[in-house]
C-alpha cells in the first residue's frame, strides 16, 4: 500500500510542472532561498532540504530534458536537485577550483553532452573583481567542474549565454569600471553577506 | 565580454557600448565614480537562432542589440514601445526564436514592472502581462520548455505573474510574506 502511494506521488510529480523562484534577502527581518509552486496550484513550498541555513539564490536553471533536475546558483554554491527541489546536494567544483569558498551567482546549462557552470565572481569588491570572472565547465552532471581559461579582466558579473549552435562560443556581460570598488558594488556585498544594503 | 574559443579567452565588447555615453540619456551613476556605469550595469545577454551573430543585452539602460557577436551596438528604443526602459531580464522562447521577451521596470527598485514580448526577434515589442500590477521592479522571466503558452515573471518582492493561455489571462501568486529580492524563476 505505501509502495503503492509512493508511485502514485512520483507519477503525478512526473506528470505536473513546476515553478521555481529563487530570492536573495537585502534587508534584515527578509529571507532568501528557493520555493515552488505546482502548476493549478496555490501553495508554496519553501524548498530547504540539503540547502545550508540562510542561502540566498540568484539562479534557477530547469535540465530541459528532464524537469526532475534542477540546478541552483547560490552565494553559498552551486546545489543539484534530482527530485525538483525535495533535497538537495552540494556541487563541488573540485580541487582545481579556486573560487570554492566564493559566490556563485550564476548556473548555465547547456546539455545533452555537459553542463556548465558559469561563474560570475567580482560582483562584490575590489579584491573579487582583481581575481577576474571564471567559466567552469563540469562534463559529468555536476560531480566535478574544472576551471577553464579566463582572461583575467577584472569585471563583475550577472549574466552569460551559449549560442546554441555554437556552443564553444561564450559571452558574457559587460565589465563595471575598474575604478576603484564602487558604492554599488559594497552595496552588493553587504545584501549577500545579510546586512541591510540596497541592491541595484 | 565575448569569447571564441570556448571561455580559454577573451576579448572586451564594451567599447561601443560606453561610446553611447557621449549623450548624457545614456549616462547614470548611481554607486561608482563613473557615469558610464549605467550602460556597464548589464542584466541579462540572449541569443537566438532565428538571428545568427546577434547579441541582445538587457542592461540598466535599456536594451541593446548587436549584429555583429558584439563589435558594434544599437540602441533597441524600447522607449517606442514602453515607458519602463529598465532592462533586467531578456529571454528567447526556446518554442520559437522569433520570439522574445523581457523583464522591464522604470529603475532598479521602483514599484512598477511589466514583460514585454516580441514576435520579430526584437524589431517591435508590445506588452505582454495585463490585468495584474507589479508592486516592485519585475526582475525575471521565463517561457515552460515544454509549453510555450506558459510565461513567468516574477517582481522584487515576491509576486509571481503567470499566464497559461499564452497571454490572455494572467495570475498573481504570491510568495510567502518576508521572503524578498526574488532574482530568479524558472519552471519545468
Amino acid at each position: 500500500m505505501i509502495l503503492t502511494a509512493i508511485q502514485a506521488r512520483e507519477e503525478l510529480m512526473a506528470a505536473t510542472s513546476h515553478i521555481y523562484a529563487g530570492a536573495a534577502r537585502s534587508m534584515d527581518g527578509t529571507f532568501g532561498g528557493v520555493f515552488r509552486q505546482a502548476v493549478g496550484d496555490d501553495r508554496w513550498e519553501h524548498l530547504t532540504s540539503g540547502l545550508p541555513h540562510e542561502t540566498d539564490v540568484h539562479a534557477i536553471t530547469v535540465h530541459p530534458d528532464n524537469a526532475d533536475v534542477i540546478y541552483l546558483g547560490t552565494t553559498k554554491g552551486a546545489y543539484r536537485s534530482t527530485n525538483r527541489g525535495a533535497s538537495w546536494e552540494r556541487r563541488e567544483l573540485g580541487a582545481t577550483s579556486p573560487a570554492r569558498r566564493r559566490r556563485r551567482h550564476l548556473v548555465d546549462l547547456h546539455p545533452p553532452e555537459k553542463l556548465e557552470y558559469r561563474l560570475c565572481r567580482g560582483l562584490a569588491a575590489r579584491r573579487l573583481s582583481q581575481r577576474g570572472w571564471g567559466r567552469y565547465l563540469a562534463q559529468d552532471g555536476g560531480s566535478g567542474a574544472a576551471r577553464s581559461g579566463h582572461h583575467g579582466v577584472p569585471m563583475s558579473g550577472h549574466a552569460a549565454g551559449c549560442r546554441p549552435q555554437f556552443p564553444r562560443r561564450h559571452l558574457c556581460h559587460a565589465p563595471m569600471p575598474r575604478a576603484r570598488p564602487t558604492a554599488r558594488c559594497a552595496a552588493a556585498t553587504a545584501a549577500r553577506a545579510g546586512r541591510t544594503a540596497p541592491l541595484i | 565580454m565575448r569569447s571564441r574559443n570556448g571561455g580559454e579567452s577573451w576579448e572586451d565588447c564594451t567599447a561601443d557600448l560606453i561610446r553611447f555615453c557621449e549623450e548624457p540619456k545614456y549616462r547614470s551613476r548611481i554607486g561608482s565614480q563613473t557615469e558610464i556605469e549605467g550602460m556597464l550595469d548589464g542584466h541579462a545577454l540572449a541569443v537566438s537562432a532565428a538571428a545568427p551573430g546577434t547579441v541582445f543585452l538587457a542592461n540598466r539602460m535599456g536594451l541593446f542589440r548587436s549584429n555583429d557577436r558584439g563589435e558594434h551596438w544599437q540602441d533597441m528604443e524600447i522607449n517606442r514601445f514602453s515607458p519602463l526602459t529598465y532592462g533586467r531580464d531578456i529571454r528567447v522562447s526556446p518554442h520559437d526564436p522569433k520570439v522574445m521577451y523581457a523583464a522591464l521596470s522604470p529603475a532598479a527598485r521602483s514599484t512598477d514592472g511589466s514583460i514585454y514580448r516580441s514576435d520579430d526577434v526584437g524589431q517591435t515589442w508590445k506588452r505582454f502581462d495585463h490585468g495584474v500590477k507589479a508592486e516592485a521592479t519585475m526582475m525575471a522571466v521565463v517561457v515552460h520548455p515544454r509549453d510555450p503558452d506558459q510565461v513567468y515573471g516574477v517582481s522584487r518582492f515576491g509576486q509571481l505573474f503567470g499566464t497559461q493561455d499564452g497571454g490572455r489571462t494572467w495570475r498573481e501568486h504570491r510568495l510567502p510574506e518576508g521572503a524578498r529580492d526574488f532574482y530568479a524563476v524558472a519552471c519545468g
